[in-house]
């Protein structure tokens, strides 16, 4: 299936909507992360029992993030006297690309997509995983106990957590037998029974195994993306906020951004690769385009992300490390050898 | 290489590597249930599947020959098979109380010791230079952690370090010619190479000269040849002794019998262009490993820059380009590395305070406490000279020979010439263990019955091969001109 | 359009890689290191090698990096690099013969006639994607590949048998004491 293009009609080359997509993208982003960040006041409110914003802009206090985001905005952007300047400066940049770049592989609609590349799914753990030198530069180049003290939790915690993330990633490949996002979301319409059901999605496909790949994934991006259970980097009670300790303003915002765009995007990948992405969870639904429901999915991801954020208490660095190779390691190993020899027993 | 290649051939054709590895890792299973500080048993265990491996390649493969694409089975990796599993069966014999005494980890140790022969392995059967490398890489890579296992040692660990980044350092040259030959013949197979060289052999480019220039750089590292041969002492030092024997032996062994099969296999055609650069670099590294071996005042020290000089009699032969050069070479692999695990035992033996000194003076008066011990010393150390009636003598008088017989006039007089310094050396730990006075206060020397029998059969391989020579050197030259080349 | 990209690239790299060498602080070093690869994963992609340039991001970028940066920053190697380094005559030896090198070959590698393989692989489209490149590795190549895992384990168990130690803590009048030794 070729890549949709509006801008066939007036016959300019696929490259001029790429570039339209990227903005789009960038604008998507934003947008989401100012949602985002007041989703999470409502939801921790809830979950705390009080109201969370409920005076700016008038009903529910909506406009809060907005004026929180121009105040970021705003204000004075300070470097430490003894910080590395360069590298200071050069990092909230090099973590927000590298998330950013993730998008361009992710596909909205079944052809809705930045770009369809044959290597789709390793693009992005090999993006992801450069997000990690952004996050050390700015601790080290902040000059500062904490930041370094966040970054280097940070770094390894994000690490070591990829191997899980990347070994689960791959049971949803090996079932398609593609690394394409586009080929993965297509080989999700048709299987078991009836086409175009839910249970086609690779969640359900191979009942226990895949759908512990799933939650192992979720679990272990939550630790990438470095949010509660598995917020040691930025553990406020010791460390003020870990690698951000010292950034103000536009290029805190960065940061921040980094971070709801990540959540977002551990979303994205997870229903992509397990939930169907864009496919209507039943063929009388396929009314609803399919960008609806890739937002739907990732949304209730989303959602689940920051109900465990305000649930859950904080692990502690040993019980992270204990998790993630000796539990979540081991299970994705031992997932990964069962599928790969269904494959290709059924492949014989 | 456009058809595929059976994968069961490829198996066989490793089968020896992979009974090798397979034992390994049996045993790093069994250790799991093993009480700690059992070395006896462990090395038991080692020896016992050693002899197992020895066996199968002896009596059931011996008789078979494979040959792929990027490995193949034959007399000359045969061979080379046999002597790594003898130098490791002897480094299990010989290394008993060294290990009780030091607390060094033997299971880990002994685990990296079988994967660097199979390593070894691997490297010889190759039929191919990424193949080759990989194994070259494998052996190594054991080799540059077991230079520092003694943690603690400030030389074990500059020994280890220099071994480390000088041997990532030429595997750069290696794989940079590498890179540069599948440029230019557009593969990396040896056979392939060679028809490559035969279609264009008057106009080989420059590129060609630098790619094979790197890989003889490459190989010039692991033979500690003389420009590039600045990690082996201090490796050599650092090390546990027991494993500077071993380095001595299976790595030096692996290097020349690859380089050679390389020079048949790969570079028939061109040979001759090397001789000068071999004629040069072996003159070198003869002269300085006999001149500053003569400074030392540590027999460990003295060994290893002995150990370069033998490289350099070694290189000698290679400059002959003969069948007769080659088999000399692999019959002097199998001397130099009997003699040479035997004579560090007595080392690290008569050296009973903890990696000390290794002083010339710890022989004094060893003949009249240890008589038994000291003539062993004696009757290796002769060895290593090349007096008669030790295979010693016999191997250096054929790569001589066979220097004579390809008008290498000079080559074989320098051979001679230092050989004959290097008799004060060796003969320098007879004087000390005969005619010095034994001191006053002195410690016993503990060994056991493993150690005296690995010391017994070293010094019968040495003293069969003085009195049957001839023999042995038909067997060599046997592995030589059986090498499997694209049949 | 390639020919741009392929210019850009390699100056990247060849940019980045003289900042590796002549940073005097090694945090920086290591993070020009991460651009350089990113510029020789650049040049992989010009090649087709799809496949392989999210390897060398994935491992070397995102993972070797991250160690090293890692080891560089704890051990806080800056206070060492003050002192002078070198002499001038040894670094313009140096020079003169990396130069002479660099000559040789450039002119070389200009002059030589490649193999022809090289450009039938090159215009294939399809021949460094992961499907390619796996099914390679898992036929005519496995018993090689088999190998680099062999060299892998090798590598871990040369690790433990280099760090394993046995660490004992006690607590003595309050005080955590606390006791390293080798594991045999």
């Amino acid at each position: 299936m070729s890549q949709f293009n509006p801008l066939e009609a007036f016959n300019l080359p696929i490259v001029y909507w790429q570039i339209i997509w990227a903005g789009i993208i960038v604008a998507f982003v934003t947008v989401f992360a100012l949602f985002a960040v007041y989703l999470e006041r409502k939801i921790s409110a809830y979950a705390q029992d009080r109201m969370g914003p409920m005076e700016t802009g008038g009903w529910q206090g909506w406009a809060q993030t907005i004026a929180d985001a121009l105040k970021l905005l705003l204000k004075e952007d300070i470097i430490p006297e003894l910080a590395d300047r360069r590298l200071f400066k050069l990092a909230p940049y090099i973590v927000f690309a590298g998330s950013l770049g993730v998008m361009a592989v992710i596909p909205f609609g079944v052809n809705l997509i930045g770009t369809d590349l044959n290597i789709g799914l390793y693009f992005i753990l090999a993006l992801s995983s450069t997000v990690v030198i952004g996050i050390l530069m700015a601790g080290w180049a902040s000059n500062n106990k904490w930041a370094l003290y966040g970054a280097m939790r940070s770094a390894a915690q994000m690490v070591s957590y990829e191997i899980p993330i990347g070994l689960s990633l791959m049971l949803p490949v090996l079932l398609t037998g593609s690394l394409s996002m586009i080929d993965i979301t297509n080989a999700q319409k048709s299987g078991i029974l009836a086409d175009g059901y839910f249970w086609n999605w690779y969640i359900f496909r191979v009942p226990p195994f895949t759908l512990i790949a799933f939650i192992l994934y979720f679990w272990a991006s939550l630790a990438e993306t470095n949010r509660t259970p598995f917020d040691i980097p930025e553990a406020e009670s010791e460390l003020v906020s870990g690698y951000h300790t010292e950034y103000t303003g536009i290029r805190f915002a960065m940061f921040f951004l980094a971070e709801y765009a990540n959540m977002f995007i551990v979303a994205a990948i997870a229903s992509v690769v397990f939930l169907g992405g864009p496919l209507a969870p039943a063929p009388w639904l396929n009314w609803i385009p399919g960008p609806i429901w890739m937002l739907l999915k990732s949304l209730v991801l989303v959602f689940i992300q920051m109900w465990l954020r305000w649930t859950l208490p904080r692990v502690r660095v040993d019980q992270l490390m204990h998790i993630c190779w000796k539990i979540f390691l081991p299970l994705a190993l031992v997932n990964f050898i069962v599928i790969a020899t269904l494959v290709v027993l059924w492949q014989k | 290489m456009n058809s595929t290649i059976d994968i069961l051939d490829q198996v066989n054709a490793n089968l020896p590597t992979i009974i090798l590895l397979s034992f390994a890792l049996l045993m790093l299973l069994i250790d799991l249930f093993l009480p700690k500080r059992n070395h006896l048993f462990r090395s038991l265990l080692a020896i016992g599947s050693l002899c197992i491996v020895y066996l199968v390649v002896k009596l059931l493969l011996q008789e078979k020959t494979v040959y792929t694409y990027f490995f193949s089975l034959d007399s000359f990796s045969y061979f080379f098979h046999i002597l790594f599993i003898t130098v490791l069966v002897f480094t299990f014999l010989l290394s008993g109380p060294y290990f009780e005494r030091t607390k060094i980890k033997f299971p880990e140790t002994s685990l990296l010791l079988f994967f660097s022969t199979a390593g070894a392995m691997i490297m010889i059967s190759a039929n191919d230079l990424i193949v080759m490398f990989l194994g070259l890489e494998l052996m190594s890579i054991c080799l540059y952690v077991l230079a520092g296992m003694l943690r603690k040692r400030v030389q074990s660990n500059e020994g280890a370090l220099k071994y480390f980044l000088l041997g990532a350092f030429s595997s750069g040259f290696l794989l940079y010619g590498i890179t540069l030959f599948y440029g230019i013949t557009g593969s990396t197979n040896y056979s392939e190479v060679n028809q490559w060289i035969s279609q264009t052999s008057n106009k080989l480019s420059l590129t060609f000269w630098i790619g094979a220039g790197l890989i003889l750089i490459g190989f010039f590292f692991k033979f500690a040849s003389v420009p590039f041969h600045f990690w082996s002492p201090d490796a050599y030092e650092g090390a546990p002794t027991p494993i500077t024997a071993f380095f001595s032996a299976t790595p030096k062994a692996a290097a020349f019998g690859t380089f050679i099969k390389i020079l048949i296999v790969a570079f028939p055609l061109v040979v001759s262009d090397f001789e000068l650069i071999l004629k040069i670099i072996a003159i070198a590294t003869m002269g300085i490993g006999n001149f500053v071996a003569l400074q030392q005042k540590s027999v460990k020290r003295m060994l290893a820059y002995s150990s370069i000089s033998h490289a350099g009699y070694l290189m000698v032969a290679l400059v002959v380009k003969s069948n007769l050069g080659y088999s000399s070479i692999l019959l002097y692999l199998i001397v130099y590395s009997v003699t040479n695990l035997g004579a560090f035992t007595i080392a690290y033996l008569v050296n009973r305070k903890n990696e000390g000194s290794y002083s010339y003076e710890d022989y004094n008066g060893l003949a009249t406490k240890y008589p038994v011990l000291a003539m062993f010393m004696a009757l290796f150390m002769i060895s290593l000279a090349g007096i008669p009636p030790t295979g010693g003598f016999f191997v250096k008088y054929y790569i001589f020979y066979s220097a004579l017989k390809a008008d290498q006039l000079l080559l074989a007089i320098l051979m001679a010439l230092f050989s004959a310094i290097s008799v004060y050396y060796y003969l320098k730990v007879i004087v000390h263990m005969y005619m010095k006075p034994l001191p006053d206060s002195y410690e016993t020397i503990k060994s056991d019955t493993h150690v005296t029998m690995g010391l017994i059969f070293s010094s019968l391989i040495i003293i069969i091969i003085g009195v049957a020579p001839s023999f042995w050197l038909t067997l060599t030259n046997r592995s030589v001109s059986n090498i499997l080349i694209n049949p | 359009m390639i020919k741009i990209a392929f210019i850009i690239l390699s100056l990247i790299s060849i940019f980045s890689a003289l900042m590796v060498i002549s940073r005097k602080n090694p945090v920086a070093s290591v993070l020009w290191l991460v651009f350089h690869f990113f510029g020789i994963a650049g040049l992989y992609v010009l090649l087709g090698a799809h496949f392989l340039a999210a390897v060398q991001i994935i491992v070397y970028a995102g993972a070797i990096m991250v160690l090293f940066l890692f080891v560089v920053m704890m051990l806080n190697l800056n206070l060492v690099n003050n002192e002078k380094r070198g002499k001038i005559i040894g670094k313009s030896i140096g020079a003169v013969v990396s130069g002479l090198v660099l000559v040789l070959f450039t002119y070389s590698i200009r002059t030589t006639k490649w193999n022809e393989l090289f450009f039938n692989q090159v215009t294939d489209q399809e021949w460094g994607t992961a499907v390619k490149l796996g099914s390679l590795l898992f036929s005519n190549w496995l018993v090689p590949f088999q190998i680099v895992g062999i060299l892998l384990f090798a590598a871990v168990i040369g690790v433990v048998a280099l760090m394993k130690r046995k660490i004992t803590r006690k607590v003595e009048n309050g005080i955590v004491i606390t006791q390293e030794e080798d594991v045999a």
